[in-house]
């Protein structure tokens, strides 16, 4: 044990498709040079790192640390084609070698997944509807709702209270009928252009620019890089439809989508 | 549309960088620094307040955040069969009418209301619909600032109250899942 915390210690990016032993340069981390350990035909990327890696002094160098891991992905992605991008703050015990030995030990799941993931990229598509207008919508299109809303005029505050709660239900009731029924047409739609989607389960934040809207859901598409176009172009046309917008962001490296825990964890 | 990387991207970028990726086999991995090394504030605008209990948990660097780190992919909690998800959202809860109050994950489904703790995948508490007697919606003050809290009355007289950043949505979607029952 105390031999191997003597050892040096790599802050390890990604892996990626290459046979060529290379430096990459000071695109890593507070400028660390990243440079590749090969096996075979693919290979890690890392930089040398301290055993415990001094914390961010601040907000502002934390972020930075963000984007030049972000930017390192980037740059390999654009060099290497699809890579499977480590979290953010993987350091491993070891030299060259104990990353090797790993590669080699992993090479199987690891080479399949390149492979699975090759002429692919991961995008965030995120729908938001406008409450106003959706309510609008269903209000337009529902003559019970309509009805229940005109008798609720006529009456006292006190009486119509009961009815001005049922109201709120059935209307939220109609919204919700109807989200679902759009959702299920776009998630086709968009299906039909993506290799895999996941829904992110976490509640999305709603960013600056769509502001007042609610979001319907977000999804992580997994798509060919021929495909992304025609994607756009689905997103478009929900994007136009009444009250729904779109954000359409990516490429980004398949965090998503690496499926290796079953060969990898149990090694 | 074309795809765009915008500059205020960072809570997703966050996202998908401290919470997706490969971690490294144990044997090997000596520490997912992810939150020590970003610091709270940071980790915390990834995610809300949501992450706050998997913290406390990432802080050592030592074999338990090892096993944590590949363990703490568990996404949502076991449901019953013919039970649906109809709403979740983080928020905090009190069993002693708002003295002390823990966080989690609530879930609304069909058949019950609950509360789930993710990084240990344990319920907190759990009320069946069936078992609500009222539902109230109140003002409490909380920390010097007034806010909305969720107060649900069970048939045993216990009360439950509820606190997130939606507090009313969390209210009409209980209401409507009883009524539609």
């Amino acid at each position: 044990m105390n031999e191997t915390e003597e050892e040096s210690c790599l802050y390890v990016y990604a892996i990626l498709n290459t046979a060529t032993e290379q430096n990459l340069g000071p695109i890593g981390i507070n400028d660390n040079p990243v440079y590749i350990i090969v096996y075979k035909d693919i290979a890690a990327a890392v930089h040398f790192s301290e055993k415990k890696p001094e914390p961010a002094k601040d907000e502002q160098q934390a972020k930075e640390w963000v984007f030049s891991h972000n930017y390192a992905i980037d740059k390999m992605t654009e060099k290497f084609g699809t890579l499977l991008p480590f979290s953010f703050g993987c350091v491993a015990s070891g030299n060259d070698e104990t990353i090797r030995s790993w590669l080699q030990k992993n090479y199987e799941p690891f080479k399949n997944e390149l492979e699975k993931l090759n002429g692919t990229a991961e995008y965030s598509v995120q729908i938001f509807y406008d409450p106003k207008i959706l309510t609008e919508k269903v209000f337009k299109d529902n003559s019970e709702l309509q009805a229940l809303n005109a008798k609720i005029q006529g009456m006292s505050k006190g009486k119509g209270y009961i009815l001005q709660k049922q109201l709120d239900i059935r209307r939220d009731q109609a919204i919700t009928k109807e989200l679902s029924k759009l959702g299920a047409e776009f998630g086709r739609a968009i299906h039909e252009n993506v290799k895999e989607m996941v829904p992110e389960e976490k509640k999305s934040n709603v960013p600056e620019k769509f502001k007042g809207k609610k979001s319907v859901i977000t999804l992580s598409c997994l798509v060919s890089n021929e495909n992304v176009e025609n994607l756009g172009c689905v997103l478009e046309k929900i994007n136009e439809h009444e009250g729904f917008a779109v954000r359409f962001t990516g490429p980004w490296a398949p965090y998503s989508f690496i499926n290796l825990r079953k060969d990898f964890e149990h090694t | 549309m074309m795809p765009e990387r915008e500059e205020d991207s960072l809570v997703e970028l966050l996202d998908r960088l401290l919470n997706k990726g490969l971690v490294l086999n144990a044997d090997i991995l000596i520490t997912v620094a992810g939150v020590p090394l970003l610091g709270l504030s940071l980790k915390l605008l990834a995610a809300g307040i949501e992450t706050m209990l998997e913290y406390g948990i990432f802080e050592q660097f030592d074999q338990s955040t090892r096993a944590w780190a590949l363990e703490h992919r568990v996404t949502s909690p076991t449901l019953m069969s013919e039970e649906k998800t109809k709403l979740n959202f983080f928020g905090s809860y009190s069993k002693d009418q708002g003295k002390v109050w823990n966080y989690g994950y609530m879930y609304l489904t069909n058949l019950r209301i609950f509360g789930w703790h993710k990084a240990f995948n344990k319920i907190l508490y759990e009320i069946a619909l069936k078992d609500i007697l009222e539902v109230v919606l109140v003002t409490n003050v909380h920390e010097e600032k007034e806010r909305k809290e969720l107060c649900i009355k069970t048939n045993n007289n216990n009360v439950l109250s509820l606190h997130s950043q939606n507090t009313e949505e969390a209210y009409s979607a209980l209401i409507s899942e009883i009524y539609s029952r």
